[in-house]
């Protein structure tokens, strides 16, 4: 890709000027917030209560979203990619689904199936005495949920690169599947896994639709960062300018970072993700 | 090597594979600690045939015994885990773990069979001091070169304790100054070790050099078996022919005359029995390089077979030089026998244009005579070997 990038030089006139029109498309927004901030008061702003609390609550929501995403992720892309059970186009597309879904759908979704009167909320509740919606587990799963495709997305293609015969030398050499899996596949995926799983948690962190449906913006219990960011624009769009610049940050951050570092062979060079 | 000595039956295989195009039907034994080279052309099955005997193929039909322990059997139903055959195998590509140091490879399979880990990295110390590595025992296999890779693949099958070895084209990665170090070095291992060994190659130095007998693979059948001077001797197809570098000519056979398609009768001795002087039947006579002699003029003295030739090409090597002759008996003949396993391989594809030169006569250099005076030269075979070539003979019935 290098190469060729090099070699390519020059760059024909109509590409560069719509390439140029794309990427101020892309600088115009983040331009504006920075024009618009109010830069005296972002200090006291992003150390105000309100900010802290729901950062915090980002944080801890979302590190729980990517933790839940890698424990069951990897595996479901284990199987994608490995097994030869019957229906896996379906079973990729069924798990995927998210991705492309509207989130306020995802969080309608959430709630006929885990709610209170939901498929299995409704036992949840009556058994167990769980009450998934409103709660912060709530905002949890509906992170999680939209956020687990990512890792499955990129640990699948990552197994299916994998030279199979490092985990068939491992078996010749008296290991079972399950060391095999520990010890020669799991370290062989570990840049496609590391780039999944902060990918996920980026998505978790900006989650807002799936968390406003299903679990409401209650400041402490269940408001994000992206929930106060949008109550905030109602009545303080000073702070509001302020934490979706942060958020802004959070999230550039993560992409250039995994540019340099994980994507350079996991991927098909170019977008992380559809 | 393994303790129950009273079982040292070695590696006994029967097995039939079914893997796209590719129809595997072959039956092999080796002896304890015999060493015996697998032979073929490309896509012959060679490889496929050491996976299934590894457990990372299902058979379709066979059956597979390791010193008295069956390994799998498609009528009792046995399958037995590839980590369970105590098979060592390296494979072509050698397979190292590249996020783990040399030691830690040649660990794995003692870590993976639950050894602790200090005994395990005593062992594998061990193993890469065998093998001359000891010095770069905490080297990533990526900072090895080519022939220390070998010799880390090698070192950690071994390391394994395997009950016999599998070993997949274990020199084709290697540069050819390389190459002879670690043949010799992958000799003697397979000396010490004493474990039946089968080695993929399709190189018959290599088989030479390491193997104790040879089996010939085309299409996925076994063709031919024996040592190489066997396979010298009467080459059952082109594929053995070029193998160890006979040229096969195709023709009508009667008596000890055979006649090619172009009108050539060459003298021989049969080595069959049928000396009958009925109806011509198809045959086959093999023209060893050394039997053949190229003059300028009509030799003296009588021998049975000259024919005016026509030099195609000369290609020199270091000491000797390959001669493609033209004429009515071309050699190496242009045309290959029709019934050969070997026309399996695709010639547009595979094998290059066809027909084209391949192994050939080999002269000494002087007698090929002056590049301008090519023409008009004559070509003397002094003896070849030929047999009746029926279209149903089946080619293992008469191997011994």
């Amino acid at each position: 890709m290098n190469r060729q990038g090099r070699r390519a030089r020059t760059i024909p006139i109509p590409i560069a000027v719509l390439a140029t029109v794309a990427v101020a498309f892309f600088a115009l927004p983040v331009l504006g917030l920075m024009a618009r901030a109010p830069w005296g008061d972002v200090w006291s702003i992003l150390t105000s209560d309100s900010a802290l609390t729901a950062l915090r609550l980002s944080l801890w929501t979302s590190g729980w979203a990517t933790v839940l995403s890698v424990v069951f992720g990897v595996p479901l892309a284990w199987v994608l990619a490995r097994s030869t059970i019957p229906g896996r186009a379906p079973l990729r597309a069924l798990c995927t689904l998210s991705m492309v879904l509207p989130p306020v759908a995802a969080g309608v979704a959430l709630f006929a199936a885990l709610g209170r009167r939901g498929l299995v909320g409704q036992f949840l509740y009556d058994w167990f005495d769980i009450r998934l919606p409103f709660s912060t587990a709530g905002v949890v799963l509906a992170q999680t949920f939209v956020a687990m495709p990512f890792l499955v997305i990129t640990v699948d293609a990552a197994l299916r690169q994998t030279d199979t015969a490092l985990e068939q030398a491992a078996r010749t050499l008296g290991a079972g599947p399950w060391y095999t899996f520990r010890r020669v596949t799991l370290p062989a995926i570990r840049p496609a896994l590391v780039a999944g799983a902060v990918l996920a948690w980026a998505r978790a962190l900006g989650e807002f639709g799936a968390t406003i449906t299903f679990a409401g913006s209650f400041p402490g219990t269940t408001q994000t960062l992206p929930l106060a960011v949008y109550q905030a624009l109602e009545t303080e769009p000073g702070q509001a300018i302020v934490l979706a610049l942060l958020l802004i940050a959070i999230s550039f951050t993560v992409l250039v970072s995994l540019r340099h570092r994980w994507l350079g062979g996991g991927l098909a060079p170019g977008e992380p993700a559809p | 090597m393994t303790s129950d000595g009273q079982h040292l039956s070695g590696l006994e295989a029967t097995l039939s594979v079914s893997l796209g195009r590719l129809e595997l039907d072959a039956a092999l034994t080796i002896g304890p600690g015999e060493v015996v080279a697998l032979l073929g052309p490309n896509g012959a099955g060679k490889t496929t045939f050491v996976r299934a005997l590894a457990g990372l193929e299902s058979l379709a039909v066979g059956r597979v015994v390791l010193n008295a322990t069956v390994l799998a059997d498609t009528e009792t139903g046995v399958f037995v885990a590839p980590e369970h055959r105590r098979l060592g195998v390296v494979f072509q590509h050698l397979a190292l773990f590249e996020h783990m140091d040399i030691t830690e490879n040649v660990a794995f399979g003692l870590r993976a069979t639950g050894s602790r880990k200090s005994a395990a990295r005593d062992r594998a110390l061990r193993w890469l001091r065998t093998v001359g590595l000891d010095d770069q025992a905490s080297a990533r296999p990526g900072a090895l070169s080519g022939g220390q890779r070998q010799r880390v693949a090698l070192a950690r099958a071994l390391a394994a304790d395997p009950s016999a070895l599998l070993l997949d084209e274990p020199l084709a990665a290697l540069d050819v100054r390389t190459r002879l170090d670690i043949r010799r070095e992958l000799r003697q291992h397979l000396v010490d070790t004493g474990l039946p060994t089968l080695v993929v190659t399709h190189d018959p130095v290599d088989a030479h050099v390491l193997a104790d007998r040879v089996v010939v693979m085309e299409a996925g059948r076994i063709v031919q078996h024996g040592t190489l001077a066997d396979l010298g001797a009467h080459p059952r197809t082109a594929y053995v022919a070029d193998l160890v570098g006979v040229n096969l000519v195709e023709g009508r056979l009667r008596g000890e005359v055979l006649t090619t398609p172009a009108g050539a009768d060459v003298h021989g001795t049969r080595t069959d029995d049928d000396v009958t002087t009925g109806e011509p039947r198809p045959g086959l006579a093999a023209v060893h390089p050394r039997a053949v002699a190229i003059y300028r003029e009509m030799p003296h003295g009588s021998p049975r077979n000259c024919w005016a030739t026509t030099v195609v090409t000369v290609d020199s090597r270091a000491d000797r030089s390959r001669v493609v002759l033209g004429g009515p008996l071309a050699l190496p003949p242009r045309s290959r026998p029709q019934r050969s396993p070997s026309s399996i391989c695709d010639p547009a594809t595979r094998c290059g244009p066809w027909p084209r030169p391949r192994r050939c006569a080999s002269t000494r250099a002087d007698r090929a005579g002056d590049q301008a005076e090519r023409r008009s030269l004559r070509a003397s075979v002094l003896s070849c070997m030929m047999r009746r070539w029926t279209s149903g003979e089946k080619f293992l019935s008469s191997s011994t």
